[in-house]
């Protein structure tokens, strides 16, 4: 009787198992999350030890991350501005989308590598990941939502509680449990084995052109665009031309100093390839008019500290342009663009 | 769905829910203990909301700024912090946390901030506002919880003080007037520190209550360092003129009377 029982326990377990495979709970065979420093990467800025993510609480935080609940009309999700094969931006969108048609200000980011941001959007505004996230929810030209709405429709949602449980230990719902949750998945957005990664930890060699282009880069680029990051989480005035129309002061908009108009924060470079267009209003659609932009800057007209780095791109030749552009590419991480533990858990179902 | 999984999550969750609910158990008689035998003194803070001499009503209640612009108030709530005691032995912080004092929730108006062990004490101390801090630190619960709605998600840091209302001085629509308040940087920094000296030193003993009344004055919210003209000002939403605002609610609150209340028998049986 005993052996039959365990056998029984054994094939429902083995059911179970297999059931788990269908997206609701989990995409892979058994846990998969641990969020890990890369070789080469420098220590996290955010604390991983207060909220360190798990299977379960990534599971939350990627159903919240695609669930359109979370917005006014019921149509918007995160994940409606941030697609998982554009490193998250938005392809071929220069301002943000949000409900009811409406425009945003800037251009969608890319989400990879948060770990490692000391604050978040084009001007720095917001100055912890966990609160990252209310400022969409809440933009009235973005998911139109309050917070506290937010929580009573998951608190009615008849699978919710449950994921919380699973999470959390219990099925209490809060701002802070939604937000941690929600990081967990993002702090595991981590794109760090793209082939320039490979070539750094001696796994592939470059061809020669894709040498030259990092040697150029290291040379014109890498003071703002620093390695490996390919950010120095800055903020910098490249002295784009102000569009009349946003107005958007960028990080002056936060500290209110003069000194800081139009600057924005050093975008990484990671999956450059896959997040056009480019810049903080995405006026540029290829990489070429990026290069072309950088080359054909007036030295004479630059002035104070921030150009003297951004001097250094100025006149690069047609050829210089290629060889950058080659060596960009090799910052694409098909891993990381194609994993499919960030997939769209409602897709999956 | 898998039912199954999530009943065998839920049995071993039940299971560690019973030994967490005892280690909380234990953790609380400590706290408890602890608090019966060393801090037994307690004090009260009750605030009351003054305007032209009257008490606060709130949509009813008609006022005038020092220009004798008329205005009435819906909604009128701030964070206070860190609240301080100055004794002979110099000043210690003994209380971190924020409180929302919120016009609409009378019991947000009875403040019972943590007090040290007994000594003379000759000032209360706390600040208008959250400190930087607890500003950048990142998700929290209770009065800092996002979801209050006094919290800048676009640049992110609390709101200190909301009061919303109208004026038939004002341009917005619907005649509105709203100054939210906040900011924790330089230039725009709007923590404003608070120190409220006592006529006399006081003893608190064990057991003893602090009983403190303080009148916060809204009026003072337009008049004193800077008049605001509802016509000029109607709103100051961001960091703009939000440190105008913040040199005139510096001055808002007054001690009105503050007592020992001894209680002659204590606790303790023996």
């Amino acid at each position: 009787m005993r052996s039959i029982s365990l056998t029984l326990l054994a094939l429902i377990s083995i059911l179970a198992l297999l059931r788990s495979n269908d997206g609701e709970f989990h995409t892979g065979q058994g846990d998969t999350i641990h969020f890990a420093v890369p070789q080469g990467f420098p220590p996290p800025v955010y604390d991983v030890t207060k909220n360190e993510p798990t299977q379960a609480g990534f599971e939350l935080g990627r159903r919240l991350f695609y669930d359109p609940l979370l917005s006014s009309d019921y149509l918007s999700s995160c994940s409606s501005c941030h697609q998982r094969f554009a490193a998250f931006a938005h392809i071929d969108h220069a301002l943000s989308h949000g409900v009811l048609g409406k425009i945003g200000l800037r251009n969608v980011p890319a989400l990879q590598n948060l770990a490692w941001k000391d604050a978040f959007m084009a001007d720095g505004g917001i100055r912890h990941l966990d609160l990252q996230p209310i400022a969409p929810l809440t933009s009235p030209i973005e998911m139109n939502e309050s917070l506290a709405s937010v929580l009573s429709k998951l608190r009615r949602d008849t699978l919710y509680p449950r994921l919380f449980a699973r999470a959390f230990g219990d099925s209490t719902i809060s701002s802070s449990r939604m937000l941690k949750a929600l990081s967990q998945f993002l702090l595991m957005l981590v794109s760090s084995n793209s082939r320039y990664d490979q070539m750094m930890r001696g796994e592939v060699q470059f061809t020669e052109q894709e040498q030259r282009g990092l040697q150029l880069f290291r040379e014109r680029c890498a003071s703002c665009h620093t390695e490996p990051l390919f950010s120095d989480n800055s903020y910098r005035n490249i002295h784009l031309a102000v569009d009349t129309a946003l107005r958007d002061s960028g990080r002056a908009r936060i500290t209110t100093l003069h000194r800081d108009a139009y600057r924005f924060k050093v975008p990484s470079l990671r999956n450059v390839e896959w997040t056009y267009p480019y810049m903080h209003d995405g006026r540029f659609r290829t990489l070429r008019q990026v290069m072309d932009y950088y080359a054909h800057l007036d030295p004479n007209t630059l002035h104070d500290a921030d150009d003297a780095s951004l001097a250094r791109t100025a006149g690069l030749s047609d050829e210089e342009e290629q060889l950058l552009i080659v060596f960009l590419k090799t910052l694409s991480d098909k891993q990381f663009l194609h994993d499919r533990r960030f997939d769209d858990p409602f897709r999956l179902r | 769905m898998n039912h199954r999984k999530l009943q065998d999550h839920q049995s071993l969750r039940t299971y560690r829910g019973t030994h967490r609910a005892a280690l909380c158990l234990l953790a609380w008689f400590v706290v408890v203990l602890t608090v019966v035998t060393a801090h037994a003194q307690q004090v009260e803070i009750r605030i009351r909301h003054r305007v032209s001499g009257e008490d606060l009503r709130l949509d009813s209640g008609v006022y005038h700024n020092a220009l004798g612009q008329h205005f009435r108030v819906e909604r009128f709530r701030y964070y206070l912090s860190d609240f301080s005691w100055v004794s002979a032995q110099g000043q210690s912080t003994t209380d971190s946390a924020s409180y929302l004092v919120d016009q609409e929730d009378t019991a947000s108006m009875l403040l019972h901030p943590h007090l040290p062990a007994a000594q003379r004490l000759s000032a209360l101390r706390f600040i208008i506002g959250v400190d930087s801090a607890h500003n950048c630190a990142g998700l929290q619960e209770g009065a800092l919880d996002p979801v209050q709605g006094m919290f800048w998600a676009w640049n992110t840091g609390y709101i200190f003080l909301k009061l919303d209302g109208r004026s038939d001085q004002s341009r917005e629509n619907g005649s509105l007037i709203e100054y939210h308040i906040g900011g924790f940087q330089w230039p725009n920094n709007c923590i404003r520190e608070i120190a409220l000296p006592f006529a006399s030193e006081l003893s608190v003993a064990q057991n003893d209550t602090l009983l403190i009344d303080v009148d916060v004055d809204l009026g003072a919210l337009f008049d004193g360092a800077h008049r605001i003209d509802f016509h000029a000002m109607p709103s100051v939403t961001d960091a703009t003129h939000a440190t105008l605002i913040a040199d005139n609610y510096a001055h808002m609150i007054r001690l009105r009377s503050v007592r020992v209340a001894r209680r002659d028998t204590p606790h303790e049986k023996h």
